[in-house]
């Protein structure tokens, strides 16, 4: 996992820092209460050696996905070897009776399954209700923005969009989790975690403070039908290892002519154009942080994603109505066996293999590498999302979140998130007992996602992919030329990040 | 064409243009028809000519194919989301017209499962309540506006017709803060106060163009009687005008059961979701499932598809009485 | 007024405050039936409109955190940007196009529904049309993306189905086709008011003027010209205006059948101001363009109330 530089604060976030109203800081009373129940203490026997604690047979025995709504029952559940800190329920902690965790997500908790688990040990050995309130990403970034701003104290806990993070810690709108981490932690969790919740760039607060906990860690894999590749004559095997664009784009022009596509990507909105777009530059070698810790987006790599995004839509060899996909309207095509091949996070594994039959009609497989570009490698894009603490929330919610937090740092929440609902672990131990369990369908191709995963983030991410999507999009349907596109994308940039 | 009335194209096209004619026979020979002149019966023979091909298009058969194919682009989609409802969303995949095995599953899944029902509940609630407010407030002063002179109401009324030129669009934004500000972000009564916003200078107008089709005479008439300008409102005039009322009433529940946008930006969740919030969010969710979408957008539409059946009159009514003057 | 009652309320305490209360009431009838909706409405459009102008002439820095007064930097900055003109421009075609439909097939819906004689199978018919109108704006987006859906749609499968197309067709993914079939969805759900109301106009000619005509030996081409068209005209224009100022200013459709794609096609500056405004936060510049818009919605609605006046005097002369 390479671990890449990010910006600090630039002129114009300083600005947005500086001005504005005053945040709930440095609030003693929370602080306090969280140092003395003493996270930090034996961290590691709480929260990664107590799984040796826990058998695997009894590990296994969890809900089945169609039919059960809650975890209580199940022996998974009732066997998870996790405890709150001793001595929490002496401090203001002990007060709270439920708070409120805006998860990111459908509306019923229908996909997330392991964090409803989570929840749901949370409350029987607390005894704090969780209030989950869900809403989906795009929905969710606003809605947190407007009510981060306003300074609204609830919800107390909530998902942050990777990208948003370092944007929130700018204004001030996270509160500093320090008590829950040590410096020898972060050899136990993947480089990304670091990368995710630390961060110097808060104007108000000197030094380095980590601003999160784990939620989710997305990475994408291949995702292969083996049985609609064969249809056209081409050999499955050759997608296992090493393989390029090479075979990409024969596999698009096989399919030519039929009613089933090749290939198919993302360009519908900011975020998941983006998804596809970084795939496709992370796959040359490119990168969008430049060396000189820059973003740079006018460069050949950058170029060359645009120029295929367009060649391989105007030849009909992905739906022409890739330019409107979002989410859903990928998987809808992978499930209605319309695509044979498709980048995507890895949650697609299970929901797939609910439908397909492993090996035979669906396989997971690595990404392939470009035909072009400095560097290629099937590499994957990581895109983690933390869980943070609401700065205006009340000191005792804080409190009652750093304990959540606790648990989301904890074996049993990392075992469930990669074992059941195919994300990647922000843990490393969960990766090496799935190996060895031979637990998870594909795990060698996950493990290897997170190993070739690149991650970058950098302060107003959001908004330069939102200001960026107007010319890639009229690159894609070849309104304008790729270079028109990253040259326009450039000025952008350099104006927003005063670069 | 035959018949006095225009209308009547019940009877058109088959007969001949033979009404008017001063000489009640079909075309003869050479000799002029009508004895007006060869001029004359040039211009008539033309008029028939260019009369027919009318004749042919106002006949029954035109005119009900043009209704048919209109009703036909109308009620199609309508038709295609609810064939797509009964289906699974599985089944969805195999592209078929029919559902093979038509099930409810899909409304299960949407109501149920998704938690859709509540998004029901909300909508009826901010409908029901949002129109009682605002007949409460707009007939009153519908009354006023229709009976009353006063310095600067020709200003009032413009300006209440102002309210409604206005696009909404633009005070999403100042409602959004306004309303976080004020707590009622993501709830019932934020979405309320939107719509009363949205439809109170509709029904003032309405309510005033209705109040003035009933004649002054009859408020004197109570007035005399002993009632004071009150009781004349509430007892006598406003009976009088309860076809128009039911019209707003109507028009203003439809409106606001399907409103979209300040739904879309107050609420959060489906606590005070409405209908076609959820069903807008339904898409582009983790995966767009099409069936279930479709099994929303279905109970979306019945109610208001009932009231069109049941009150079709009274909409009409409202929706043309509110024109006139 | 009449200042006897026939009834006399008895004197007590209560009494005499109750008749207080009714002449109260009575003076200030008008202040009184009309005061509450005055209220509300100062409360709920007023102040939220101050603020709206207010806020235009602010610039913000991202996340709603206002800054300094600058009146003109929106604005310039709105001028300037040619996602803005492409807007504007998305908008004119969105509106105009989806009026001139809905204009010319309520028309002759209009016309072929009034020449049905039965009242009751007008009826029936009209209920039958009405129900686009009924339809949540939202879910008519919905519905039409779903319909023209590139994999899964039922267009495409018919037109394949038939022959007529070879391979599935992207009509959402297409900018000119996106722009038509969101003018198609726009125009399905104004159709059946644009008829209901040139209906009403078409019912309330009287028929003498058609006779008189018919007499004078005019085609029924030429009554429509003469007779039916004058007498039209004022609901047309109204229907027409209406249509226009709704589809102007238009969000639920376009946001649900395209949100604006592919490629800012069907952006209008309804959608426009929700992602500047909404999703990218930028309160004053989206205050600004709101201003722009309601600017243009009234320039418009007084000219054509204007053109509607000359053109109802010259008839009722």
């Amino acid at each position: 996992m390479k671990r890449r530089r990010f910006l600090t604060a630039t002129a114009a976030a300083s600005v947005m820092g500086m001005t504005g109203t005053v945040q709930g800081q440095q609030d003693d009373t929370y602080l306090q209460a969280a140092r003395s129940i003493g996270f930090d203490q034996n961290w590691q026997q709480r929260r990664i050696q107590a799984a040796s604690d826990w058998p695997m047979e009894q590990r296994m025995d969890v809900p089945d996905r169609q039919q059960d709504t809650t975890w209580t029952g199940t022996g998974s559940f009732q066997s998870a070897p996790w405890e709150p800190p001793e001595g929490w329920q002496d401090t203001i902690a002990g007060e709270v009776d439920s708070i409120q965790i805006l998860n990111h997500g459908a509306a019923n908790m229908e996909f997330d399954p392991a964090t409803l688990a989570t929840h749901e040990l949370f409350e029987e050995k607390t005894g704090i209700t969780v209030e989950p309130l869900e809403i989906g990403v795009d929905q969710a970034n606003l809605r947190e923005q407007q009510f981060l701003s306003a300074q609204q104290g609830e919800p107390q806990v909530m998902n942050v969009d990777g990208p948003l993070t370092p944007v929130f810690v700018q204004q001030g709108f996270l509160e500093v989790v320090d008590p829950l981490y040590t410096s020898e932690m972060w050899d136990s969790y993947i480089p990304a975690l670091r990368s995710l919740v630390e961060w110097d760039i808060n104007p108000r607060l000197e030094g380095t403070h980590q601003y999160g906990f784990p939620n989710i860690a997305e990475g994408t894999v291949g995702n292969l039908r083996p049985d609609l590749v064969q249809e056209q004559d081409i050999d499955p095997s050759r997608f296992d290892g090493e393989w390029s664009w090479d075979l990409l784009e024969e596999m698009m022009q096989a399919f030519e002519g039929t009613d089933v596509f090749g290939y198919a990507y993302y360009a519908g909105n900011p975020v998941y154009l983006f998804y596809s777009f970084r795939q496709l530059l992370y796959q040359q070698g490119g990168r969008l942080v430049a060396e000189d810790g820059t973003v740079q987006v006018d460069t050949g790599p950058a170029r060359t994603v645009l120029q295929k995004m367009f060649e391989w839509r105007d030849n009909g060899w992905v739906p022409g109505d890739v330019i409107a996909y979002g989410e859903g309207d990928l998987i809808d095509l992978f499930l209605a066996g319309r695509v044979a091949y498709a980048d995507a996070f890895s949650d697609f594994v299970p929901r797939s293999l609910e439908q397909y039959e492993a090996d035979t009609q669906y396989r997971a497989v690595q990404p392939p590498m470009a035909n072009t570009g400095p560097d290629p490698s099937q590499a994957s894009l990581v895109a983690p999302n933390c869980t943070a603490i609401n700065p205006f929330a009340d000191a005792a919610q804080k409190v009652a979140g750093l304990i959540y937090g606790d648990l989301r740092l904890s074996y049993p929440s990392q075992w469930w998130e990669f074992t059941y609902e195919g994300n990647l672990s922000f843990m490393d131990k969960v990766y090496d007992d799935a190996a060895a369990g031979d637990v998870v369908q594909y795990g060698d191709v996950l493990g290897n996602a997170v190993d070739n995963g690149v991650l970058e983030l950098f302060p107003q991410q959001q908004a330069i992919f939102q200001r960026l999507t107007d010319p890639f999009q009229r690159a894609i349907t070849g309104e304008i030329s790729a270079e028109e596109a990253t040259a326009q994308g450039q000025e952008f940039i350099d104006s927003a990040l005063n670069q | 064409m035959s018949g006095e009335r225009p209308a009547t194209a019940s009877d058109g096209g088959t007969a001949t243009a033979s009404g008017t004619r001063p000489v009640a026979e079909a075309d003869g020979g050479t000799a002029t028809e009508s004895g007006l002149g060869a001029g004359f019966d040039a211009g008539l023979a033309s008029y028939r000519r260019r009369q027919r091909v009318w004749d042919a298009l106002e006949s029954p058969y035109v005119v009900h194919l043009v209704l048919f194919l209109a009703v036909f682009f109308i009620v199609a989609p309508l038709v295609w989301e609810l064939l797509t409802s009964l289906k699974t969303n599985a089944a969805v995949y195999n592209l078929t017209y029919l559902p093979r095995d038509p099930t409810l599953a899909s409304y299960y899944d949407a109501l149920i499962d998704r938690g859709f029902w509540r998004a029901v509940v909300n909508s009826v609630i901010i409908a029901s309540v949002s129109t009682a407010v605002v007949m409460a407030l707009g007939t009153p002063a519908g009354y006023v506006f229709s009976r009353y002179r006063f310095p600067y109401d020709n200003a009032v009324f413009t300006f209440v017709l102002f309210t409604r030129l206005f696009p909404p669009i633009g005070l999403v934004v100042p409602y959004y803060r306004i309303m976080s500000e004020g707590g009622l972000l993501n709830t019932r009564l934020g979405i309320v106060v939107a719509n009363v916003y949205l439809w109170l200078p509709l029904v003032v107008y309405v309510m005033r163009n209705f109040f003035i089709t009933i004649p002054k005479e009859l408020d004197e008439a109570a007035r005399i009687d002993g009632c004071t300008k009150l009781q004349a409102f509430r007892h006598v005039v406003f009976p009088a005008v309860l076809p128009g009322f039911a019209a707003g009433t109507i028009l203003t529940f439809l409106y606001s059961w399907r409103e979209f946008l300040f739904a879309f930006t107050v609420s959060t969740n489906l606590s005070s979701m409405t209908i076609p919030v959820a069903t807008f969010l339904f898409v582009g969710d983790t995966s767009i499932q099409w069936a279930s979408m479709a099994a929303a957008a279905v109970v979306a539409t019945i109610p208001s598809a009932f009231v069109v059946f049941f009150f079709q009159r009274y909409i009409v009514v409202g929706l043309t009485g509110g024109l006139k003057g | 007024m009449a200042s006897e009652t026939r009834y006399r309320a008895p004197q007590t305490s209560f009494g005499r405050l109750k008749r207080r209360v009714s002449a109260f009431a009575n003076d200030h009838i008008r202040a009184l039936l009309l005061g509450p909706t005055l209220l509300a409405l100062v409360i709920i459009f007023v102040y939220p409109v101050a603020f709206l102008v207010w806020s235009s002439l602010h610039t913000t820095l991202g996340f709603g955190l206002e800054t300094q007064f600058a009146p003109t930097a929106n604005y310039q900055q709105m001028l300037s940007d040619p996602v803005f003109w492409n807007a504007v421009e998305k908008t004119l075609i969105y509106s105009f196009g989806s009026l001139l439909l809905s204009l010319s097939v309520g028309l002759v819906v209009a016309l072929a529904l009034d020449k049905v004689v039965r009242r009751r199978v007008r009826d029936v018919y009209t209920t039958l049309l009405l129900l686009s109108w009924a339809v949540p704006l939202s879910i008519v987006g919905v519905t039409w993306r779903w319909m023209f859906n590139g994999q899964l749609g039922v267009v495409n499968k018919i037109l394949l189905d038939l022959g007529v197309l070879s391979s599935a067709y992207s009509w959402l993914g297409n900018s000119l086709s996106a722009m038509v079939i969101v003018i198609l969805a726009d125009s399905w759900s104004r159709i059946p008011f644009a008829t209901v109301i040139m209906l009403a106009g078409l019912q309330a000619i009287p028929r003498e003027q058609y006779d008189a005509a018919k007499i004078d030996g005019a085609t029924t081409f030429q009554r429509f010209r003469h007779v039916t068209l004058p007498y039209l005209r004022p609901s047309f224009f109204v229907a027409g205006l209406i249509t226009w100022m709704f589809a102007f200013r238009a969000f639920a459709i376009p946001m649900a059948t395209t949100s604006g794609g592919p490629a800012g096609a069907t952006e209008v500056l309804a959608i426009y101001i929700h992602r500047f405004g909404i999703q990218l936060t930028d309160y004053g510049f989206a205050s600004a363009v709101s201003m722009f818009l309601v600017a243009v919605t009234l320039v418009v609605a007084a000219v054509y109330v204007n053109v509607i006046l000359v053109q109802i005097q010259e008839i009722e002369a």
